[in-house]
C-alpha cells in the first residue's frame, strides 16, 4: 500500500513536470466582448486545456472598446481562479480607420452589419466602463503595453509561442513596427479574420464575401500582419465560422457541471442569429487539435487597403496568380467535424480549470 | 389524304397571316457584343436571337472586349452573311474601355495578381488593335454600318420609344457613351439585359475562387460599368457569373445540333469549341430573355462597380434595402438559378431551326 502510493505520487510528479515541460506556449490577442461569448470563450477553451501554457492575454478595442474589455478579461480569470494570468491593455483604436470616417464611409459605400465598438446600438466612450454584468474586477491589469508584452516574451521563448489572434491585428501590426523580428521569433501565427466566398445567407456576408470584422476594424493592421515573416500562419475566416453554432442544449450541458466557469458561461450565453456562430472558439480548439479540421486550402491573403468600397476585404491568391512580391502562405480552415468540435468544447467549459502553471 | 389537305389549307393560311401577325409581336432588341469568334459564347448569343421568330434584331453593335473591335466586326458581319441575315446592320462602337488601359492593368496586376481572362489584352492571344487574320469561317464581303455604336443606339430608342430592350454580351462602353451623348437614353429604352457581374459562384473555377466579385465585362470597363448601373432605366436583368457557372456548355449539344444541316447548324458544328470551363454566358441572357421561365430563381438588389483604383478595381458591389449606400444606386434583377434542360433544349432548338427571315418593315 505504502509503495503504491510512492509509485502514484510519482507519477503524478513527473506527470506534472512532464505536462509543464510540455504545454504549448500562446498568448492570446483579443478583443474581449463580454461577459460571456466568443471573445471570452476562445481564451477560456486555451486556459482549459491541460496542454496549454497561457503566458498572457493582450486586449485590444474592436468588438468592444479596449478598457471595458480589460474589465471584462479580468472580472473572468478572477471568477475562474486564473489571475495569475497578465492581462495586458493593447491598442485603444485602429491605425488608420476612425469611426467618424468609417460613418461616412457607410453613407457612400452602403452599412456594414457590425461595426464593433463603434455600433450605435451600444456605443459609449471609448474611456467609459459600464458597471458590468458579471461584477466589476478587483484586480488590476499589467502596466506594460501589449506590443511590448508581445516582443518580450517571444525574446524570453524564442521559437516557442503561438500568437493567436481573435480580434483586429492592431497590437500585432505594433508589435511588427517595435521590431521586426516579432513574427520570425513566434512559433505561429493563428488567428480568427477574414472572409473568402462564404455559403450562406447571413445579411452580413450576401451583399461582401470578402467582408470579415476583424479586417474591417484595422485594414491597415491585418495587411502588416499579413506580409510579415511568420513561420506558418493558420486562418480560421468566416466560411468555417459559419458551420459552427452555439446551442442552448450545449449550454445547458456545460451549466450541469456546477463549478464558477460553467455557471459563468451558462448565464451569459447568447442565443440567436449571429452572436451564436463560434468564431473564435474554434480558432481556439482547432490549434489545440488540428484534426477538428477536415477541409484546409493553402493560399496567399492580403487585406485591400484602398480607401473605396473594398477598404477591408480580404484579398487572397493562389501560385500562379499572386501578385510579383512573395508573402507567407496561409492554412485556411475551411470545414470541420462540427461533432467532435462541440464535444471538445462542452467537455472543456465542464472541466475543473488547470493551476498556474 | 384529307388531313394532308387541311394541314397545307392551315399551313398556308398561317404563312399568309404570320409576317403581319409576327411583326407585330416581335420584340425589338440591339445586341451589344464583343461579337469575338468564330462561334463561341459571343456569337452563339448573337445567333440566338436573330434565330428566334420572335425578335426583331435592330442592330448589332460591337464593342472591345473579349477580342479586339475590328476582328470582331469581322467575324459577327461574317455569321450574318453565313446564316443569310446580312439586312442585321453590324455597328462598330469603342475600341478601348473609356479609362481602363492595357499597360496600366499589366502593372495592376503585378501589384494586385493575375486575372484569368483579359480578353484582347491576353497575352497568350494578344495582336494589334487593328490586325484582322484571315478568318476560320471566311472573310466577310458585307461591310459595317458608317454610324458609330452610341449614335446608333440613341437613334433607334427614339425611333422605337420605350420598345427596344438593350442586351448587352460585353463590356458597357457603348452604352456608357449613348448614356452620355443622351441622358434620356435609358429612361427611352424598354430594359437592359445583361451578361456580367458575380455575387458568389459556388464553383472551383480559379477564375472566381479567389475573387467572387470579378467578372470580366464589369471589369474591362469598371466606369462604363458604373455609369450604365446607375442610369435611369426602366429595368434591369442581370446574369451573373452565379447562374452562368450552372449552364455549362457541353460537347452533347454541340453534337445536337450538329445534326441539322442548316447554315447556323453548320456553322456550329464546324466551330463550337467546348473548353474545361466553359458555359453559356452570353447564351443564357438570351435565352432567358427570349423564355423567362428558363429561369427558376431571382433575387432584386443594387448594384454598381468598384471604381476604386486599387485591389477591388471592377469587383461588383451589391446591397439590399438596408445596407445600401445613400446614393442613388439602382435595383437589378439578378438571376441565380435555372433549368438546365430548358435552356438546352432552347439552345439546340433554335441554333438546329431554319433561320428566320428578315422582319417586314
Amino acid at each position: 500500500m505504502k509503495r503504491v502510493c510512492v509509485i502514484l505520487f510519482a507519477c503524478l510528479f513527473i506527470c506534472t513536470c512532464g505536462w509543464a515541460q510540455g504545454r504549448r506556449k500562446i498568448i492570446i490577442d483579443q478583443d474581449c466582448s463580454g461577459p460571456g461569448g466568443s471573445n471570452l470563450q476562445a481564451p477560456l477553451v486555451l486556459i482549459q486545456s491541460p496542454q496549454v501554457d497561457v503566458l498572457g492575454i493582450t486586449v485590444v478595442s474592436g468588438d468592444q472598446w479596449r478598457d471595458e474589455e480589460v474589465a471584462h478579461m479580468l472580472r473572468l480569470l478572477e471568477i475562474i481562479g486564473r489571475t495569475d494570468i497578465p492581462v495586458v491593455p493593447g491598442a485603444a483604436f485602429p491605425l488608420v480607420r476612425n469611426r467618424e470616417e468609417s460613418i461616412l464611409w457607410q453613407k457612400r459605400y452602403g452599412t456594414v452589419a457590425y461595426a464593433g465598438a463603434w455600433d450605435p446600438r451600444w456605443w459609449h466612450e471609448p474611456s467609459v466602463v459600464p458597471a458590468l454584468p458579471e461584477g466589476m474586477p478587483a484586480t488590476k491589469p499589467s502596466s506594460e503595453d501589449a506590443a511590448h508584452f508581445l516582443v518580450r516574451m517571444v525574446h524570453e521563448y524564442p521559437h516557442e509561442i503561438t500568437i493567436y489572434e481573435g480580434g483586429p491585428m492592431t497590437d500585432l501590426a505594433l508589435a511588427i513596427s517595435i521590431d521586426p523580428q516579432f513574427p520570425s521569433l513566434a512559433k505561429e501565427l493563428v488567428f480568427m479574420g477574414g472572409s473568402l466566398n462564404p455559403h450562406t445567407d447571413d445579411p452580413e456576408f450576401t451583399n461582401n464575401p470578402r467582408h470579415e470584422f476583424n479586417f474591417w476594424f484595422d485594414p491597415d493592421a491585418a495587411e502588416i500582419v499579413l506580409r510579415a515573416g511568420w513561420k506558418k500562419i493558420i486562418c480560421t475566416p468566416t466560411d468555417i465560422s459559419i458551420k459552427t453554432i452555439m446551442t442552448p442544449a450545449m449550454a445547458k450541458e456545460i451549466e450541469a457541471a456546477g463549478t464558477p466557469l460553467a455557471r459563468y458561461v451558462a448565464r451569459y450565453f447568447q442565443p440567436g442569429p449571429g452572436s451564436d456562430y463560434m468564431w473564435d472558439e474554434l480558432a481556439a480548439a482547432a490549434w489545440i487539435d488540428p484534426s477538428l479540421i477536415t477541409t484546409q486550402e493553402t493560399r496567399f491573403m492580403g487585406v485591400d487597403l484602398g480607401r473605396g468600397a473594398g477598404y477591408g476585404n480580404t484579398l487572397t491568391w493562389t501560385k500562379n496568380d499572386q501578385p510579383a512580391f512573395q508573402r507567407v502562405s496561409v492554412d485556411i480552415q475551411l470545414d470541420l467535424n462540427a461533432p467532435k468540435f462541440y464535444r471538445m468544447f462542452v467537455n472543456l467549459m465542464r472541466a475543473p480549470t488547470p493551476p498556474a502553471n | 389524304m384529307r388531313f394532308l389537305r387541311l394541314w397545307c389549307v392551315i399551313a398556308v393560311g398561317l404563312l399568309l397571316a404570320c409576317p403581319k401577325c409576327m411583326g407585330q409581336e416581335k420584340q425589338k432588341i440591339i445586341i451589344d457584343q464583343d461579337g469575338a469568334g468564330p462561334a463561341g459564347t459571343d456569337q452563339q448569343s448573337i445567333l440566338l436571337l436573330v434565330q428566334s421568330p420572335h425578335t426583331d434584331v435592330l442592330g448589332v453593335t460591337i464593342v472591345t472586349g473579349d477580342a479586339w473591335l475590328d476582328e470582331e466586326v469581322a467575324h459577327t458581319l461574317r455569321t450574318l452573311e453565313i446564316v443569310g441575315r446580312s439586312d442585321i446592320p453590324v455597328v462598330p462602337g469603342a475600341g478601348n474601355p473609356l479609362v481602363r488601359q492595357r499597360e496600366e492593368t499589366l502593372l495592376w496586376e503585378q501589384r494586385y495578381g493575375k486575372i484569368t481572362w483579359l480578353g484582347a489584352w491576353t497575352p497568350s492571344v494578344y495582336h494589334a488593335p487593328d490586325f484582322v487574320g484571315n478568318l476560320p469561317e471566311g472573310n466577310p464581303t458585307t461591310k459595317p454600318l458608317d454610324e458609330d455604336a452610341a449614335h446608333f443606339l440613341v437613334r433607334m430608342v427614339r425611333k422605337y420609344p420605350n420598345q427596344v430592350t438593350i442586351y448587352e454580351g460585353g463590356p458597357m462602353t457603348n452604352l456608357a457613351l449613348a448614356i452620355s451623348l443622351d441622358p434620356e437614353f435609358p429612361s427611352l429604352a424598354k430594359e437592359l439585359v445583361f451578361m456580367g457581374g458575380s455575387l458568389n459562384p459556388q464553383t472551383d473555377d480559379p477564375e472566381f475562387t479567389n475573387n467572387p466579385r470579378h467578372e470580366f465585362n464589369l471589369w474591362f470597363d469598371p466606369e462604363a460599368s458604373h455609369i450604365v448601373l446607375r442610369a435611369n432605366w426602366k429595368k434591369i436583368v442581370c446574369t451573373p457569373v452565379d447562374i452562368s457557372v450552372k449552364a455549362r456548355l457541353t460537347q452533347g449539344l454541340i453534337d445536337q445540333i450538329r445534326k441539322s444541316s442548316t447554315p447556323t447548324a453548320r456553322y456550329i458544328g464546324q466551330f463550337a469549341k467546348v473548353y474545361t470551363y466553359d458555359y453559356m454566358w452570353d447564351e443564357l441572357a438570351a435565352a432567358a430573355w427570349l423564355d423567362p421561365s428558363i429561369i427558376t430563381k431571382t433575387e432584386t438588389r443594387f448594384m454598381d462597380v468598384d471604381i476604386d483604383r486599387g485591389a477591388g478595381y471592377g469587383n461588383v458591389l451589391t446591397w439590399n434595402p438596408s445596407d445600401k449606400p445613400e446614393i442613388a444606386v439602382r435595383p437589378v434583377e439578378i438571376q441565380l438559378d435555372l433549368d438546365t434542360a430548358k435552356l438546352d433544349k432552347l439552345f439546340v432548338d433554335l441554333l438546329s431551326a431554319p433561320t428566320p427571315p428578315k422582319t417586314a418593315p
